[in-house]
């Protein structure tokens, strides 16, 4: 007369979501990430645009307007729930039939997260030393130059921690697309652990909480990696740090040198 | 309209020589006048005119007889005119009317009480401030920040500053490297497009005798701006740092590479703001070495330093800045041994 214990039934049951209901789970897994990488994409291009046109209209009188527009974009966005954003979207501006749901949630998501981006870059390129850009501007190259090559490169990696923190917050965020009936993992989740299905909440919470878990720590990781190689231009850098910085810039001029023969042995031939 | 008329041709033609880029809207205004003009002509004429009148008239009201003869053009000698240049931020009146100029050649060395407008003046010269007002005439054509020249004109003028500026994200020879590299660049790109366009008139047009210009390949730019590079980091003797980052670098070492950085450019002027004011006083004399080098090799110079000892040595003409006016201009040794202004006496005896 002994049944399973405890134990068993839950290791079963993790079974069972991996066998029986990964169809969900894919498509859950699936959802989530296209929304995820979609959004963050979005949210960056976005981000950039903005914060160069907020910067740049501090000395330009020619972009008011479009700084105007930014800045009615990043109140507007920062000061509702990304929830009713969602609403909107889905059931007012993309009202439209046969429209792919999923689109809509991109561009909810992407839109909302540009406007944090913008804000966190903008500090960050603000963070700057105004001197880098004297520097530049007095050696003759032009605003534009100077930004891309000096200016954005420093501030990237003084923001790198917090679009890490807006890109980890988004991909959680995206669980509310359950709301427009999207099965993402968390719907997923739901959906296993329905009455119809397993009748159990606790273990497919759990997978979809693992999930979560792993994605976020997977970009976490690659964020630590980039912020290594961003700080290595930084203070208080070992002497085997110094000798890759060595050895890699000396490749860089090596190939200066070795696309210049190249060059040169390719005008010999045509003459 | 016809007053401003009458009045350009007999502007001072040595004077319109100096307005080089004004010249082609007045030769517009003029042969409009020859060309019955139609509404769009006239207005040409309004604003060309009335920029021309407005210089001239600037010219004749405020700068004194001194000012107006190094616009005639046996003084070419000079290479930057500064003009009744005023500067304020906010409310805060900083120039307050500085009228002086610098010869080819000349090391003129600006000192002065700290918020006396020194550092503001030397910010004008090459427009990283933009005056209130004033002409500052360079070579020949009075720089516009608005325009987009200046970023020609800043090239020929490298700026030091006392924060070095070097730029963290590069490493040293990047440093170096990267304003002649985009320049050259930029260039070789209007080139490449100039020949394109000659190459595509001479299939219509067999009469264009025009010669197609040759522009340099990317690679060739690299490799003279590095060859470059590494010969500059080795007159300064820091031929082993070019491979590291300024973070790892001392405050003299930044200083002389932030000197070579801008000497790549091969400026005609340098500009230096206080270069050794943020060094330990240990490593100013290295930095004073390579601008005293580069003195002897003849750079034209205007530098604003609290060195007095090094100003003796090096200047060929010293300013004392008070209140946003010049209050003394004479060569270093009268200056410093004979000096006539009462605020320069309590100034000299406090630094000296």
């Amino acid at each position: 007369m002994e049944g399973p214990s405890a134990f068993e039934k839950f290791f079963s049951d993790i079974g069972r979501v991996f066998s029986e209901y990964n169809d969900f789970l894919l498509t859950g897994l699936q959802n989530t990430l296209i929304i995820s990488v979609g959004a963050a994409v979005l949210g960056l291009v976005l981000g950039v645009i903005v914060a160069i046109i907020k910067i740049a209209a501090v000395n330009n009188k020619k972009l008011r307007i479009p700084e105007a527009i930014c800045n009615i974009y990043v109140g507007v966005i920062r000061g509702t729930p990304v929830a009713l954003q969602l609403f909107i979207m889905a059931f007012v501006i993309l009202a439209i039939r046969n429209f792919p749901i999923v689109i809509t949630a991109i561009l909810t998501f992407g839109i909302n997260s540009g406007a944090y981006v913008a804000e966190n870059l903008r500090a960050g390129i603000q963070s700057v030393d105004p001197g880098q850009t004297e520097a530049g501007r007095s050696l003759g190259l032009s605003g534009s130059t100077t930004m891309a090559n000096v200016v954005l490169p420093q501030a990237v990696k003084n923001v790198i921690p917090a679009i890490g923190n807006e890109l980890i917050a988004l991909i959680k965020e995206t669980s509310i697309v359950s709301m427009i009936s999207i099965i993402d993992l968390t719907n997923a989740a739901k959906l296993i652990g329905s009455g119809n299905n397993m009748a159990t909440y606790l273990v497919p919470m759990l997978v979809a909480a693992l999930f979560y878990l792993a994605i976020v720590y997977i970009l976490t990781f690659f964020l630590h990696m980039i912020e290594k190689k961003l700080r290595e231009s930084e203070q208080h850098i070992s002497d085997k740090k110094i000798a890759k910085v060595k050895a890699k810039t000396e490749r860089k001029l090596a190939r200066i040198n070795s696309a210049y023969e190249k060059a040169v042995s390719k005008r010999k031939e045509a003459a | 309209m016809e007053k401003d008329k009458a009045k350009m041709p007999a502007a001072d033609a040595a004077q319109a020589d100096v307005f080089e880029n004004i010249i082609d809207s007045v030769e517009a205004v003029q042969d409009a006048a020859t060309e019955n003009n139609s509404v769009l002509i006239q207005d040409a004429e309004e604003v060309g005119a009335e920029e021309a009148h407005a210089n001239t008239e600037a010219q004749e009201e405020t700068a004194p007889a001194q000012a107006k003869e190094a616009h005639r053009p046996d003084c070419d000698d000079v290479l930057i005119s500064i003009t009744d240049l005023h500067k304020s931020f906010g409310k805060n009146e900083v120039l307050r009317g500085v009228t002086t100029q610098v010869k080819k050649g000349e090391k003129v060395v600006i000192i002065g009480p700290s918020g006396s407008g020194k550092s503001t003046l030397l910010r004008c010269l090459n427009m990283m401030e933009t005056p209130t007002s004033g002409t500052i005439i360079f070579d020949g054509t009075p720089l516009d920040p608005k325009h987009s020249s200046i970023n020609l004109h800043r090239r020929s003028m490298g700026m030091v500053f006392q924060h070095f500026n070097l730029f963290n994200n590069l490493t040293v020879v990047e440093n170096i490297m990267l304003a002649p590299v985009k320049t050259g660049i930029a260039d070789m790109k209007k080139l490449r497009k100039k020949a394109l366009f000659l190459k595509l008139r001479k299939l219509f047009d067999k009469n264009c005798t025009e010669e197609i210009p040759t522009y340099p390949s990317k690679a060739e730019i690299r490799k003279k701006a590095l060859d470059n590079a590494l010969a500059l980091l080795e007159r300064i003797g820091l031929s082993d740092k070019a491979t590291a980052y300024p973070s790892t670098l001392s405050g003299g070492q930044k200083q002389r590479i932030a000197i070579v950085r801008a000497l790549a450019m091969h400026p005609r002027v340098m500009l230096f703001d206080e270069p050794t004011s943020a060094l330990d006083p240990e490593m100013v004399g290295e930095v004073l070495e390579v601008i005293k080098e580069l003195a002897e090799g003849g750079m034209t110079m205007v530098i604003v330093t609290h060195e007095i000892g090094f100003a003796r040595e090096v200047a060929t003409r010293v300013l004392f800045i008070d209140e946003g006016v010049i209050k003394e201009d004479a060569p270093p040794k009268e200056l410093f041994t004979n000096p006539k202004d009462a605020r320069l006496k309590e100034f000299l005896s406090k630094v000296l």
